[in-house]
């Protein structure tokens, strides 16, 4: 396992590399210079030359791309030039909202993506299954964007069920106004992985009942219920839970809409942000940063595959 | 199951009901009379207001670009300020100045005291001025060159000027806070770079800054021993009174949800656009009309001699085939008036109101000038963002006249960088800009100098800055070069936007040209904490 461990740790490193180079290139084919932001619609062309070349954008772009790599490895990964704080600092607590609400988000996909893709793989081609498959698509087709301002309209505003924006601290307000915050964005999110979970699980779930040893406890004579719910289901948990640690991922990088939509001042909406005022600095690192974790999480996305089921072998 | 379904779908139709037909209680949406409110029932209270953006920052001196002046005004004060007459008034400081302006002597009021409780020194005051000189673009153009020498002596700094320049004056006045007095200490710490710890958050004003959440929330609270300058005029400089217990800021872009929250009650204050406008009553929300200027406008480019729209029959044939209200309406879902007029009183000239090509779409004025231009039947090219509606009509109105057209869609900020050089290959360009209690000659240089070359219009600015505001001899000027500005059609104003503000009935808002804080006090202040 160490062995594996340190290969795919070692693997990582080239990524990482592409990933710093892409992110590099990126940022500098955006159209249009961050100086008109900075300095203002009154900033005249000698004052916006000035700070461009004070920000080095003169430069060739090779020497730039090593400068970028020598502050990314000695630690200096700028300021923001929206409010000249580290970038670091701008990013503190803004973890924190954007971590609970993927967290949040993705047990509201399981509770209700897991179930409904065991009943429907045990009610197959049923009208249940149908029904449940439609529900399902249903939040696959409805975009985001729209879901997320409705159920502002109605949980909201209408019924009064939620805050209509925002979000409170936990250091300030404890756990449990934080997730009623978060509590609609989570449950817009969610619903909108419920389709994939589910069709997931359903199928996991019709390859585990496809098997010998399922026709052979049936044979037996083992109730359906227990054939099902006790001998197939803990084959298709194990595979479930890897597809929903990657889901994690997922929804920490599709947390930018639910961020803006609920103005919740998050890694997501700081993104945003950054992007539309040309903060390259900000922008390259939550790009960079986001990079890094998504990779941290495969990593161990397979070191949990491994741990699931040992006869799985990376050819290493 | 059959039973089930159908229980469920009942419950969902009935959820549906009652989600679009509940209302909170509405009122009558009138405004709250609270003339007839006593001085003393008038504390107290808090006050939320939402704004889509803001810059995220503490410093006053940094603010250029991303505008924040929802706050500063109400924590940070200039030495001087003016009123609503354009006259310079005291603020921090006392003041006087010479006949010909060319001397300021500056001395601190009495009482005047930092929010960390600490008097305010003249030093003090030199100290932030040189530094926002230093920083504040309009204060490195229009202060940091025209001043000769700054002499302290006995409390009084004396500033003489190398020669009058309204500018000079008028930036170091200014409503936005450009050279608010700050501790020399706070000045010393951070040099040129912004002031970025609330600790360091120090100014003079009615509130201090209690609570800062990134991006999201400035929480004022009212600062106790503020000592107002005491005068009967209006204006920004008006004598402040910090009525609110507390004034929270919040940070809010998202349109859907900043509006929900607005017609919650858990703003204020907040905007409102589209057919939103028109639930503001049923809500109880009262509308503040805009007083300042914020105008729709189409810019020619007329700095690259090689485009069509060089020539001024053909800009004249555009602007008189386009129909403003048409333009306007696509522009914006808020409410409007057709309105040339790019300055406030004392400068609302007319004269923009009189040019034939002036608001109707006039194919026939428009062909007139056509046939007397030199095109050849060259594609004119507009700039718009993405998804512009005003895009749409220019190029319907322009097809009908007989145009070659072209839109080319840009987001917001490749735009700037592409009309900042004019040899680039466009036309026209849609855009918006802000007057604010402000003298022509303070007009943003969009208008003013991005994409109007002219020799006659520079001098006419130049003349301006050299007489004082408001006086006779300064609308004389701004007459001729309204005139000029019509008859050289370089920029064409379409419409200003009016309400776009909405209020609590209970508000009594302060609003003389810019939304403030102060003085803005509850009816019933106990019902609002």
């Amino acid at each position: 396992m160490a062995k594996f461990l340190f290969k795919r740790i070692l693997s990582a490193i080239p990524t990482m590399l592409i990933v710093l180079t892409l992110v590099f290139i990126l940022v500098r084919l955006l159209p249009g210079s961050a100086a008109y932001d900075v300095l203002g619609d009154d900033a005249t062309p000698e004052q916006i030359e000035a700070w461009e070349e004070e920000q080095g954008f003169n430069d060739p772009i090779y020497i730039q791309y090593v400068r970028y790599l020598k502050d990314i490895v000695t630690g200096n990964w700028g300021t923001s030039y929206f409010n000249g704080r580290g970038v670091f600092e701008n990013m503190g607590n803004r973890y924190e909202p954007t971590i609970l609400l993927a967290l949040f988000s993705t047990v509201i996909t399981v509770l209700i993506g897991v179930p409904i893709g065991i009943v429907s793989a045990t009610h197959r081609n049923s009208f249940l299954d149908y029904a449940l498959t439609t529900f399902t698509l249903l939040f696959l087709i409805i975009p985001g964007f729209w879901l997320a301002a409705m159920m502002v309209y109605v949980l909201g505003f209408q019924l009064q069920l939620f805050p209509v924006q925002g979000y409170k601290y936990m250091a300030d307000a404890g756990i449990f106004q934080s997730l009623y915050h978060l509590a609609m964005p989570a449950l817009a999110m969610g619903m909108m992985h419920v389709a994939s979970t589910a069709r997931n699980t359903r199928s996991a779930m019709l390859d585990v009942l496809n098997e010998d040893y399922i026709r052979t406890a049936r044979a037996k004579g083992l109730s359906k219920s227990k054939v099902q719910y006790k001998h197939a289901l803990k084959n298709v948990i194990s595979l479930v839970a890897t597809l929903i640690f990657g889901s994690v991922a997922q929804m920490l990088g599709g947390s930018t809409i639910m961020e803006k939509v609920f103005n919740i001042e998050g890694i997501g909406k700081l993104a945003y942000d950054s992007l539309m005022r040309r903060d390259y600095p900000q922008e390259q690192t939550i790009v960079l940063m986001m990079s890094f974790i998504f990779i941290a999480m495969n990593i161990l996305l397979d070191i949990i595959y491994k741990l699931v089921d040992p006869r799985v072998d990376f050819g290493d | 199951m059959k039973k089930v379904l159908a229980l469920t779908l009942a419950l969902v139709l009935l959820l549906g009901l009652v989600a679009c037909g509940a209302k909170p209680g509405t009122t009558t949406g009138e405004g709250a009379n609270g003339a007839d409110i006593p001085e003393e029932a008038r504390y107290g209270g808090v006050l939320n207001k939402q704004y889509g953006s803001c810059a995220d920052t503490f410093d006053p001196h940094y603010t250029t670009g991303w505008v924040s002046y929802a706050w500063t005004n109400n924590v940070y004060e200039n030495p001087i300020a003016r009123d609503d007459q354009g006259n310079f008034v005291p603020c921090v400081c006392d003041f006087e100045l010479n006949e010909d302006m060319t001397v300021l002597k500056l001395w601190v009021r009495e009482g005047v005291t930092f929010h960390n409780g600490d008097p305010v020194e003249i030093e003090d005051v030199v100290a932030s001025i040189e530094r926002s000189a230093s920083m504040v673009s309009n204060m490195k153009k229009y202060w940091a060159p025209y001043v000769a020498s700054v002499t302290v002596e006995d409390g009084v700094a004396t500033y003489t000027f190398t020669e009058f320049n309204i500018n000079t004056l008028l930036y170091v006045a200014h409503w936005a806070t450009w050279a608010a007095v700050l501790p020399q200490e706070v000045c010393e710490k951070y040099g040129a770079d912004p002031i970025n710890q609330l600790e360091d958050a120090i100014g003079t004003g009615p509130y201090y800054v209690a609570e800062y959440q990134t991006n999201s929330l400035y929480r004022l609270n009212r600062y106790d021993a503020y000592v107002a300058v005491e005068g009967d005029w209006g204006g920004y400089g008006q004598t402040k009174k910090a009525y609110m217990d507390q004034i929270n800021i919040w940070i809010n872009q998202d349109a859907t949800s900043s509006v929900m929250a607005l017609f919650n009650g858990d703003y204020d204050i907040g905007s409102l656009s589209g057919e939103y406008v028109t639930m503001a009553a049923d809500y109880g929300l009262v509308g503040i009309k805009n007083p300042q200027k914020n105008m729709m406008a189409m810019a020619f480019n007329t700095l690259n001699p090689n485009r069509p729209t060089s020539d001024v029959n053909v800009r004249k044939a555009i602007a008189a085939a386009i129909d403003y209200d048409s333009m306007a309406q696509a522009w914006t879902e808020e409410a409007y008036e057709i309105d040339a007029r790019p300055m406030m009183a004392p400068y609302d000239d007319d004269v923009f109101n009189t040019a034939d090509y002036q608001g109707a779409a006039n194919l026939e004025l428009a062909k007139e000038y056509l046939a007397k231009s030199n095109y050849n039947g060259e594609e004119i090219v507009l700039l718009a963002g993405p998804g512009s509606g005003p895009a749409i009509i220019w190029d319907a109105n322009l097809k009908a006249l007989g145009l070659n057209v072209k839109i080319e869609y840009m987001e917001g900020t490749t735009r700037k960088a592409y009309y900042g050089d004019n040899s680039n290959p466009y036309d026209c360009v849609t855009f918006e800009y802000e007057v604010k209690d402000s003298v022509p000659c303070q007009l943003s240089s969009t208008p003013r100098e991005k994409f109007w070359g002219s020799e006659l219009k520079d001098k006419l600015f130049a003349d301006m800055t050299k007489v004082p505001a408001a006086s006779e001899e300064s609308i004389a000027i701004w007459h001729e070069l309204a005139q000029h500005w019509v008859d050289d059609c370089s920029v064409v104003n379409f419409a200003t936007f009016t309400t776009s503000r909405f209020h609590h009935p209970d508000l009594v808002p302060n609003y003389p040209g810019l939304e403030f804080d102060y003085n803005a006090y509850w009816v019933n202040p106990a019902e609002h904490q």
